[in-house]
């Protein structure tokens, strides 16, 4: 790596860290997300909300726009010596937290939610599908108004709101873009150094050209998508990116070819520059949707590389399958094990195969990227919602044990998954009822403004995304809490029915109780064989209950027919869930975080232990199979890493996992020593990072109940 | 055919017990002593328990469990009457707590190999398999046999870890289902046999000797080197010599002793030898280059080594 390179992308590392630092104060000590690139910054002037004349509030197409327009002309500008690109966002569009018209709020359903311990609810949700920034990429932001401008020719008077509003959205970027190039301008005439003249002299003949004109090169590429980037995160955090290396393979052979790109290592700066301007969820690798081939290509290995050097919170994901890169995925797994986090895995083979179900062709689910959390979304084509319903399995347990022992009716086990299935449905029947209302009013309140301009459908239809302004939509749940509930009902099966240690009554009683002075029926419900160990009634239930909420969500469609697609991932519902969640037969005090995800809770082998194999044949055992993701989270000790044999050993488990049908694996390589030390006195370690679940965090900005949960994983390694 | 053995642990996702990701199966039962060692569980074939105080809730369940009255009162202090204890795990079977645990179990060869086969894709990705550890699974031979043979059966690598103090019949039985023996020589002098090992040295050493002659699998031999026994130039190079001499010696290993198995030792109430330390990691290269004078040395970091003839002094 040529030092001139090395030595920019070192200083972004430590300018981020810096960075983090401002941003902890000003976030009081903690915040439990994806970093989101966010600088801290503040706008040059206050910002004018323009309401809807109805509801007053910040809605609608006109709102929204000309509210997001005003952000944008008050937004700051950014850039730094070390950076090649311009740009950053610094906030949330200001007024957005308003509400949906409250004639088009769904108000008995916002009742009943909370009965079944539902609080990430897709209902309102923004965001969460995919862009096709070819779109962008191909006509620029110059290009983009004039399309709009196009298609609101062939359109009458009831699209002329929607398309004034993108209009205005789309002139309001290009000021944006018009003020960096102005700014670049003058720093390139004040600098001290002919090296900084010529860096932001460069900065101000792009972006200027970008104002208008479309991406020529790589680097102009990479800047309209950093602008496209900062807009889309301002607007409710869209962080949803695409498979970078096929999306600018064609600028960079270009760039080779014509000669203006000589030296590889200023191209890994380019992309250290773009994941430092913000982690957007993005992929490299995979295959030709049509040939099924492999697509890596050298851009795939520069791109890895500048995620290498740069080393900071980062949501790159490898696709694996059957023909995966063998050289790109051992480099992944080596700069995994050198920064102790990188990019995740997805795996091609189970999400391929479960979407196929949902009657799409090979080549159609082949080209689902994975650029969310933990999800994967058709680029430009697709409104899917991901990653912003979660159904707690839990909650219908509590319920039905409560109607169970209340009710005139033998106490048993039949009776008890009977009620259970009933509370279920009823639970899904509230998120599937969500979807249709959402679909009706979204587009009225909370349009989808920015994702609109890079989908194929919206500005020629004249319709909002959600409204069908893209072909395909289909949408995405998630359960949350499956080893709670498996070890629950094995929990009651073994102590209450069969050795009938506990009466039923008694087990509500310490229920409700929470446990107080029934330590030892605590343990006892505890200690019965976990999910996870396989072959065990807990390894019984949870399949039972994964095929359950499966069939519930996707064999019927909503009231209005969209398709759910069911998954199991938890996020930051374990301490959300767990929170209003009261305590549960497996030994859970009520309140305590619920189980992460699909994996098995910690210690759940004999003994007390655990193993990565046993816990990625649990979570592959317990897969939806309909194309939406159940990830696996994996801690492995940093000595493996040192160890001869140790990169093939992970590769392995990965392609493993991959084969027996997993959808997506999340690895942190740290010494147990370490997380300790860092939990201890975080201020240690400024720039560890961690894969907390589907996203990566800077261990230090984490919450200590959230450092806790990364803790705890460690502690179970044994 | 005895389809039933004596366990303690089975450990899926090892690394370090042989090529790629495999299970290890830890026989129960041994007949050295090495006062090292860090699974005193391992050592004695009948169950024991494990009792960890600080995990105690003071149930109290336990004392009227125990059919032999072992568990006992003595000063206010809760204290398991090893003589009286014979390991059923009545006590441990009633403590949720896990303050107490039951160390030893009976486990069929169906068994075994579920838990084996429960893990057969990765083994098949990553070029791994089964390893059967101890304790010295050589005591159980014919458990040791059908489980190697069924899982010869479904195509799996297997390895054996053993001390290798057992007539050579044991041996060359199992070897036509192994394609790995890991030979552990413990130490060169008589005298560390004698008061640290208490096996039989002429045997391990003519055991390995036959199996260099007849195996045609991969032989490896190890050495724990524990500090104040066997880290002296001399224990290593005698025993890099011999295996110099040799023909079929794949390769050999030093593993520095650690100080792990303390908590095990307290817990089953038996005495924690204090005066062993882990050598230095510069005594262990010293050592390993050493070694490679001879013999292909292997290191988890540093990889299989051999030093250069004319490498200079074998000694600094």
């Amino acid at each position: 790596m040529a030092q001139k390179y090395l030595d920019r992308i070192q200083g972004l590392h430590r300018l981020k860290i810096e960075h983090n630092e401002e941003k902890l104060r000003r976030m009081g000590g903690s915040y439990d997300l994806d970093d989101h690139g966010w600088i801290p910054l503040d706008l040059e002037h206050e910002v004018e909300a323009v309401r809807d004349k109805e509801s007053g509030l910040v809605t609608g197409m006109e709102a929204v726009t000309g509210t997001f327009a005003n952000y944008l002309d008050a937004h700051p500008i950014f850039m730094h010596p070390d950076s090649a690109f311009a740009g950053c966002w610094i906030g949330n569009v200001s007024h957005m937290n308003d509400p949906w018209r409250d004639s088009e709020r769904f108000w008995e359903n916002e009742a009943m939610l909370p009965v079944y311990n539902i609080t990430t609810r897709g209902l309102y949700a923004m965001n969460h599908c995919a862009p096709d920034l070819r779109i962008g990429l191909e006509l620029g932001w110059g290009g983009l108004l004039r399309k709009i401008e196009r298609y609101e020719s062939l359109h009458g008077e009831d699209y002329r709101e929607f398309y004034e509003g993108e209009k205005r959205l789309v002139q309001a970027i290009q000021r944006f873009v018009q003020r960096h190039a102005d700014a670049a301008r003058a720093r390139a005439e004040q600098a001290e150094t002919e090296e900084l003249r010529l860096h932001y002299g460069k900065i101000a003949e792009i972006c200027a050209y970008l104002v208008d004109g479309a991406p020529r090169t790589l680097r102009e590429a990479l800047q309209w998508i950093v602008f496209w980037q900062d807009v889309d995160r301002m607007y409710y955090n869209g962080g949803a990116g695409q498979e970078l290396d096929t999306l600018l393979q064609p600028y960079y052979e270009n760039d080779v070819r014509s000669g203006l790109i000589t030296d590889d290592d200023e191209v890994t700066w380019y992309f250290a520059s773009l994941f430092f301007n913000d982690p957007h969820y993005s992929m490299i690798g995979g295959q030709d949707p049509l040939t099924g081939k492999d697509v890596t290509s050298r851009l795939s290995f520069l791109i890895l590389e500048g995620q290498h050097l740069l080393n900071i919170p980062n949501n790159l994901a490898l696709r694996v399958h059957e023909n995966v890169n063998e050289e790109l995925l051992s480099r992944a797994v080596k700069y995994l094990f050198e920064d102790g986090t990188g990019v995740c895995y997805s795996c091609g083979t189970g999400l391929d195969r479960g979407y196929m179900r949902n009657g799409r062709p090979a080549a159609i689910a082949r080209m689902r990227s994975k650029v969310g959390c933990n999800w994967t979304a058709l680029p430009g084509i697709e409104y899917c919602l991901q990653d912003v319903t979660r159904i707690c399995l839990a909650q219908p347990l509590l319920l039905a044990l409560d109607d169970m022992v209340a009710a005139d009716e033998e106490n048993s086990m039949e009776n008890l998954l009977r009620r259970y299935e009933r509370h279920l449905a009823k639970a899904v029947q509230l998120i599937k009822d969500g979807v249709d209302w959402h679909v009706k009013y979204k587009w009225r309140n909370k349009p989808e403004v920015v994702l609109n301009l890079v989908c194929h459908g919206p500005i020629e239809r004249g319709i909002d995304m959600s409204r069908g302004g893209v072909d395909i939509v289909n949408f995405a749940c998630d359960a949350t809490a499956l080893a709670t509930t498996a070890n629950s009902l094995a929990a009651i099966e073994q102590r209450v029915v069969e050795e009938k240690k506990l009466t039923w009554e008694q087990l509500i009683t310490v229920l409700k109780n929470d446990f107080e002075g029934a330590e030892d029926i605590r343990l006892m419900l505890k200690s019965v064989p976990q999910y996870g160990a396989g072959d065990t009634r807990a390894d019984h239930y949870a399949k039972y209950l994964a095929e359950l909420y499966t069939h519930m969500m996707r064999d019927t469609p909503t009231k209005e027919g969209f398709i759910v697609l069911p998954g199991i991932f938890s996020h930051g519902d374990v301490y959300i869930h767990g929170k209003h969640l009261g305590a549960t037969p497996n030994g859970r005090h009520a309140g305590d975080a619920i189980s992460h995800s699909a994996d098995p809770d910690p210690g759940f082998l004999p003994g007390g232990g655990t193993a990565p194999t046993a816990k990625a044949n649990a979570v592959a055992s317990v897969q939806s199979g309909w194309g939406n993701s159940t990830p696996l989270q994996i801690d492995i000790d940093a000595h493996l890493a040192r160890e001869m044999g140790g990169i093939e050993n992970i590769k392995a488990y990965i392609k493993t996992h991959d084969k027996m049908g997993g959808t997506l694996i999340n690895i942190n390589v740290v010494s147990k020593e370490k997380i300790l030390q860092a939990h201890k006195n975080p201020d240690l370690y400024p720039d560890l990072v961690v894969r907390v679940t589907g996203y990566s965090a800077f261990f230090k900005s984490l919450s200590p109940e959230y450092r806790q949960q990364v803790v705890d994983r460690w502690l179970a390694n044994g | 055919m005895c389809q039933t053995g004596i366990l303690f642990d089975i450990q899926r996702f090892a690394v370090h017990d042989g090529p790629g990701i495999r299970t290890t199966v830890f026989f129960k039962g041994c007949n050295n002593r090495c006062a090292w060692c860090h699974n005193p569980e391992s050592l004695i074939v009948r169950p024991q328990i494990e009792f960890y105080p600080a995990r105690c809730i003071g149930c109290g369940k336990c004392f009227s469990a125990c059919p032999n009255g072992a568990h006992q009162l003595r000063n206010g202090v809760h204290v398991i009457d090893r003589e009286a204890c014979n390991g059923c795990g009545a006590c441990a079977q009633t403590c949720y707590a896990t303050a107490l645990m039951k160390k030893g179990y009976d486990a069929t060869v169906d068994e075994v190999m579920a838990q084996i086969l429960a893990d057969k894709p990765y083994y098949e990705q990553s070029g791994g398999g089964v390893t059967l550890s101890g304790g010295e699974p050589m005591l159980q031979p014919e458990f040791a046999k059908e489980i190697l043979r069924r899982c010869k059966k479904e195509g799996l690598h297997t390895a054996v870890q053993t001390a290798g103090n057992v007539p050579f019949s044991h041996l060359s039985a199992l070897a036509p289902y192994l394609d790995m023996i890991m030979y552990d020589i413990k130490g060169f002098a008589p005298s560390i046999y004698q008061w640290h090992i208490h096996g039989d040295r002429e045997r391990i050493f003519e055991n390995l000797r036959k199996l260099d002659e007849t195996f045609d699998g991969t032989l490896a031999v190890r050495t724990p080197v524990v500090g104040s026994v066997n880290d002296t130039e001399e224990e290593i190079e005698n025993i890099a010599r011999m295996l110099g001499e040799m023909k079929n010696i794949r390769y050999y290993q030093l593993m520095p002793y650690h100080a792990l198995g303390k908590a095990k030792y307290d817990a089953l109430d038996e005495t924690f030898e204090e005066s062993y330390y882990t050598p230095a990691p510069e005594r262990m290269t010293h050592l390993e280059n050493l070694a490679a004078q001879y013999v292909t040395v292997f290191n988890y970091t540093r990889g299989y080594f051999r030093a250069e003839k004319d490498a200079g002094s074998k000694r600094q």
